[in-house]
């Protein structure tokens, strides 16, 4: 999904939770699940340790892989 | 699961000198809707600090504070909001729908709408509903450059009362007027006069229709722009790009506004309004095909020199979303927009005992 487009360059995954929430995965096999995306950034940064941040540069290269 | 309807918090703000307690009694002088507000007042004061925030019900008593809710304020506000929901709770304070917190004539309204949404008990059973800025008649550009509160304040307005317009010339309400709308072109302006109306002081502000257009010659320190919106990203790719984009420039963006497409309909579009890292429920509006290609759009207040970036962002984030299968869990009710504690914190031991000593109030339903 779009989501990914946007933390897959950081090593992480998001799931769609039986449609109701998300499941972000690391590529330690830790996984978390958050109700909503405004909880969905707070927890990627929390474990990427910064925030994907959609005016950086960055960001776009990381769409691109 | 709500079980409650949340109940409406209003926040009166204004430099000081402005008004703001006037009019906030003549709003409840008389009014039928007195008996279902409360009133919070946080004054710049010299109080002890313990005593910052005394809560008063309606015009049964006046409080009195020092410190400034916005900063030193800050726990004693989540205290004393928390205080008032307990009593609505247990009938101390029955029939309460509204709550009207009267800031401190330099407060800063965004950083208490930031308290709220980040209190998980604040967010869950209270919903921002307006914010009501008292700018007096005669302010000028000059006197709004030089204190940046006041710019704060009026920028994260969705009503803009002018007061003591009897007291000047009629041509400087105008004058008032179209600074104000120079610096905040998403807000509601009242002018208020003898006939002013104070029953729908806190009412939803009608904003004015559609994206409205920009004034480019203001001096304000603001950057506000306008962004065009077609109909290649609807609502739920906006939603993603937005979310991150709040979480991580929220401190920089007072305010916006956008009429945003939704995937198949023709007939309907998504009003989304915001201010920091909140957004407010999104509304839905009915647009015909006349209005179809001009009424997408977004407009941005920022507090630093922001649409270049924002712009080629939006940009490349359309070319990225273009042709991806968008898969939002609740995407339409959930952007939804409670940034507080996700719903699984409920289970975490942790919240569960800190929880413990709250009344029935805050007992939380399991998912």
């Amino acid at each position: 999904m779009l989501v990914n487009k946007m933390v897959s360059a950081l090593g992480l995954r998001v799931e769609d939770y039986d449609g109701e929430a998300f499941n972000i995965q690391v590529a330690n096999g830790a996984t978390q699940k958050v109700s909503n995306l405004g909880e969905l950034w707070h927890a990627v940064e929390r474990l990427h340790g910064a925030p994907v941040d959609p005016l950086s540069p960055q960001f776009l290269k990381a769409g691109q892989t | 699961m709500r079980l409650n309807n949340r109940i409406r918090l209003h926040i009166l703000t204004g430099f000081l000198g402005s008004g703001k307690s006037t009019l906030l009694r003549r709003y409840l002088h008389g009014s039928a809707l007195a008996p279902r507000v409360a009133v919070l007042i946080n004054e710049f004061g010299v109080v002890a600090i313990d005593h910052t925030l005394v809560r008063a019900f309606s015009n049964h008593g006046q409080s009195l504070a020092g410190g400034c809710a916005c900063c030193d304020g800050d726990a004693a506000l989540r205290e004393s909001l928390l205080s008032i929901l307990t009593q609505i709770e247990s009938g101390e304070m029955r029939g309460v729908e509204d709550i009207v917190l009267e800031t401190s004539g330099v407060s800063d309204p965004s950083r208490i709408l930031g308290t709220i949404a980040g209190e998980m008990h604040l967010a869950e059973y209270l919903e921002v509903s307006n914010c009501v800025t008292v700018v007096e008649v005669g302010t000028d550009a000059r006197l709004v450059g030089r204190f940046p509160e006041m710019q704060n304040q009026i920028a994260s307005a969705s009503r803009i009362v002018l007061t003591k317009g009897d007291q000047h010339p009629a041509y400087a309400s105008e004058g008032t007027a179209s600074l104000v709308r120079s610096i905040n072109p998403l807000a509601e302006i009242v002018i208020m006069d003898e006939h002013t109306d104070f029953a729908p002081l806190f009412a939803p502000a009608t904003a004015p229709q559609g994206v409205p257009a920009l004034a480019r010659d203001h001096q304000s320190k603001f950057n506000t722009f306008h962004l065009e919106m077609d109909e290649s990203l609807t609502w739920p790719a906006f939603s993603v790009w937005l979310t991150a984009l709040l979480h991580c420039h929220g401190d920089q963006i007072l305010r916006f506004k956008g009429i945003i497409p939704l995937p198949g309909s023709m007939t309907q579009a998504l009003v989304l309004q915001g201010v920091r890292h909140r957004v407010y429920e999104p509304e839905h509006i009915d647009i015909d095909d006349s209005q179809r290609a001009t009424a997408f759009g977004l407009v941005f207040i920022c507090a630093a020199e922001m649409e270049d970036r924002i712009s080629t962002a939006l940009a490349r984030f359309k070319k990225l979303s273009a042709h991806q299968a968008i898969s939002i869990p609740n995407a339409e009710k959930a952007m939804p927009l409670k940034w507080g504690q996700p719903r699984w914190a409920k289970d975490d031991p942790e919240v569960v005992q800190r929880d413990a000593h709250l009344p029935r109030f805050f007992s939380r339903a399991r998912p």
